[in-house]
């Protein structure tokens, strides 16, 4: 049996690749292609599938779409203080994680197998020893490693948006907020690589330039023509899932998040990713997020990384765009979010309280 | 949404239903009617049954044909502390098991779900809370429980004769042994199902004597004609499901568990019930387990179950051949070894049993010779 390892980067189509897989979960596994659950709810979600009972999903569970995600934070939780995300609270524990994927294995005798989670990103950081125990539990498989990558400035932009529209109030990118991602998998991704290369058995990493795989068609399209998976006539195709936030509202998001928490920040944050792109008159490549000072340190910083992946790719250029980070961008964040404060409609807002505040940031912003 | 609880008894023929409901997963499922697996072996086989679209010929692994009874015992488990049974270990809590339950008939929406487990008749005595438990998950379902009982001798002659099969050391059911089980689950039906009642008061009851139980054609047969479930045609039958020990070796067996070991206990049993020529044995309504007063004392310790039982059902009689109890059979198991062992040295495959089970066999025949 083949075991196909994606594991990560955040912010590079993860999510989409996951709904990809879990919506067409029924054609894969009639075509000996294992997008295995690892507890109730998704073997659930699952046999709806393959019996076609009960009414369609609007938008599939968390737990559905990305078994694996609760698979490796239950994992991280194990040997960490780290504590397990809240939309996967309740899981069993690991090892029953574990005879979960061995009996799916024995059961439906795949011959190839996908566990695919952004999460798995964090082991070589947590502790790379998790590695060689999600390995152990397939003895005698063979093993391949996709993991892509993003240009840092772009990703570090991108990974804090998320954390924005989540609700949490990280300290802000455009005053020296690239210090806080500095050490970490979310800038030095060497962290992210190398306990998957040292630690997988067999197989070359497959290391992936996101804005090749954009340029591909998306992180489903990529993931299929790398790996090689032959995949059946009846998949359905990717979507694009998981919205993001628009530049310009970073400012305005953060704020929010500050003054109301996020549970009421949260209606704003959902109508931002639905209007923010349309109604923001300063395109997001247009926003600087770091100031050229920032920039400089994070260039300098990456240089060493960027060797690394280079001799692990085998190129001369992972990111062939390197120098960019270096290049400021003509609008600041704040005034880029001025601007998109003075287009929005305070009665257009999701409920009275958001457009009361609305009203208040217009005036003092 | 209309819930169908099985909640015994013990040695009514539960391992064929079981059987049959779980080779038969699919073809059920797709009529809406949902024998849920609860944990990741039985899940797992659940999902390659619809992906292949036919059900397995091979036997199926105990987690997949029981899955309520793994559900039981952790059940159990969880209210009182015990452990699980060695044969249901590396299980998931039964916290787990329950989710499991939930979110399948979240996103199945089956128009019938059945849970099946002899274990739940010990809710009564080790675990009454459950009872309770299993009421609020069902809350606002249509519940019907169905539940076998068989004449109190017959019953605790199969039960003793499991008990010996799974390796057990205990007193025989002669000399007043089989009096111990008078304030248990195994004898005092009325108390395994007053909880029952009171937990499910709206609940349609289907309390059957297995009398007529076996009259119908057997488990399967009288408890899909009794429940209002409409099991599609076309549904296969599973093999005979376990075995029981023949009377005439039940002896043997009860020794054999007090000086053997586990493994060794095992080769007995199974050399007891697929190598022994029964047809050469005493049939079992020959084989007296009792004796004449023990017989007398259980059945006057009964009088007052039946007559629950009957106000529970409003017949007459629940069991019309109850005073047979009274009735020893004609030969005493105590006479029954020497002649079952000399049948056993005589069967070639005897020589193929572990050297302990030999001479624990040669001992036993030894000893009996002398008296």
């Amino acid at each position: 049996m083949k075991i196909i390892l994606y594991i990560g980067h955040h912010k590079v189509g993860s999510t989409a690749l996951q709904a990809f897989l879990a919506r067409n979960w029924l054609p894969l596994a009639r075509a000996g292609i294992l997008y295995p659950s690892v507890e109730a709810h998704g073997f659930a979600g699952n046999l709806k599938s393959a019996l076609g009972a009960g009414e369609a999903f609007e938008q599939l569970p968390i737990q559905i779409r990305e078994p694996h995600s609760a698979l490796a934070y239950r994992m991280i939780a194990d040997v960490s203080d780290r504590p397990i995300p809240p939309q996967f609270q309740g899981l069993p524990a690991t090892p029953q994680m574990f005879r979960a994927l061995r009996k799916q294995v024995e059961h439906l005798q795949p011959h190839t197998m996908i566990l695919c989670s952004e999460a798995l990103s964090n082991f070589g950081q947590v502790d790379p020893e998790l590695v060689t125990r999600l390995c152990d539990v397939f003895p005698g498989a063979k093993f391949q490693t996709y993991c892509a990558l993003r240009r840092p400035d772009d990703y570090i932009t991108s990974w804090h948006g998320q954390r924005l529209k989540v609700g949490e109030t990280p300290p802000a990118l455009w005053e020296d907020g690239f210090a806080q991602y500095r050490d970490g998998i979310h800038f030095d991704y060497r962290l992210v690589v190398q306990a998957w290369q040292d630690r997988v058995p067999g197989g070359r990493m497959i290391l992936r330039n996101y804005a090749d795989i954009l340029a591909t068609g998306g992180s489903a399209e990529d993931f299929i023509a790398q790996t090689g998976l032959a995949l059946p006539a009846d998949t359905q195709p990717a979507r694009r899932e998981n919205t993001s936030l628009p530049l310009a509202s970073f400012a305005l998001m953060d704020r929010a998040n500050r003054d109301l928490g996020a549970h009421v920040a949260h209606p704003l944050s959902l109508y931002l990713q639905t209007h923010g792109q349309v109604l923001s008159p300063v395109p997001d490549s247009d926003i600087e997020m770091f100031g050229q000072e920032q920039r400089d340190q994070m260039a300098d910083a990456f240089a060493p990384i960027h060797d690394h992946l280079n001799r692990l790719a085998r190129t001369h250029a992972f990111f062939p765009d390197i120098d960019e980070m270096r290049r400021t961008r003509p609008v600041p964040a704040i005034d880029a979010a001025r601007r998109l404060l003075a287009v929005f409609s305070p009665q257009g807002m999701p409920n009275p309280a958001l457009s009361d505040y609305i009203k208040t940031l217009q005036a003092n912003f | 949404m209309k819930v169908v609880l099985y909640i015994g008894h013990h040695k009514t023929g539960s391992s064929a239903l079981q059987g049959y409901m779980a080779r038969n997963w699919h073809a059920l499922a797709e009529a809406g009617i949902l024998y849920p697996a609860v944990e990741a072996e039985g899940l797992s086989r659940n999902l390659a049954s619809c992906l292949t679209g036919k059900e397995t010929t091979k036997k199926l692994p105990l987690v997949v044909r029981e899955p309520h009874n793994a559900l039981a015992f952790a059940m159990i488990s969880a209210g009182t502390g015990t452990p699980m049974p060695h044969f249901q270990r590396g299980l998931p809590p039964a916290r787990e098991m329950l989710r499991s339950l939930r979110h399948q008939i979240d996103l199945l929406q089956p128009k019938a779900v059945i849970l099946c487990s002899e274990v739940m008749s010990n809710f009564a005595k080790q675990a009454p809370g459950k009872i309770e438990e299993l009421a609020t998950l069902f809350s606002g379902a249509e519940v019907e429980i169905y539940c076998t009982l068989r004449r109190p001798d017959l019953y605790l002659a199969s039960w003793y004769g499991q008990r010996l099969k799974f390796g057990q050391k205990i007193a025989p059911l002669r000399d007043g042994g089989a009096l111990a089980y008078r304030d248990t689950i195994h004898f005092d039906f009325a108390a395994m199902i007053y909880p029952w009642q009171t937990a499910f008061p709206r609940a349609r009851f289907h309390l059957r004597n297995y009398a007529d139980v076996l009259a119908a054609g057997g488990a399967v047969e009288d408890f899909t004609a009794q429940v209002g479930v409409d099991f599609p045609a076309g549904l296969v039958m599973p093999p005979r499901a376990n075995p029981g020990l023949p009377y005439a070796a039940m002896e043997i067996m009860r020794r054999g568990n007090q000086v053997l070991n586990r493994a060794d206990r095992l080769a007995l049993r199974s050399f007891l019930l697929h190598r022994t020529n029964v047809a050469r044995l005493p049939r079992n309504d020959e084989v007296e387990l009792f004796g004449a007063e023990t017989r007398r004392e259980l059945y006057q310790s009964f009088l007052p179950v039946h007559d629950a039982l009957n106000r529970m059902t409003g017949r007459d009689a629940f069991f019309p051949d109850l005073q047979d109890m009274l009735i020893a059979h004609p030969i005493p198991e105590t006479e029954l070894p020497l002649p079952t062992l000399r049948k056993v040295r005589r069967n070639i495959r005897a020589l193929l049993l572990p050297r302990a089970v030999r001479g624990f066999l040669r001992d036993l025949r030894k000893d009996l010779s002398r008296r």
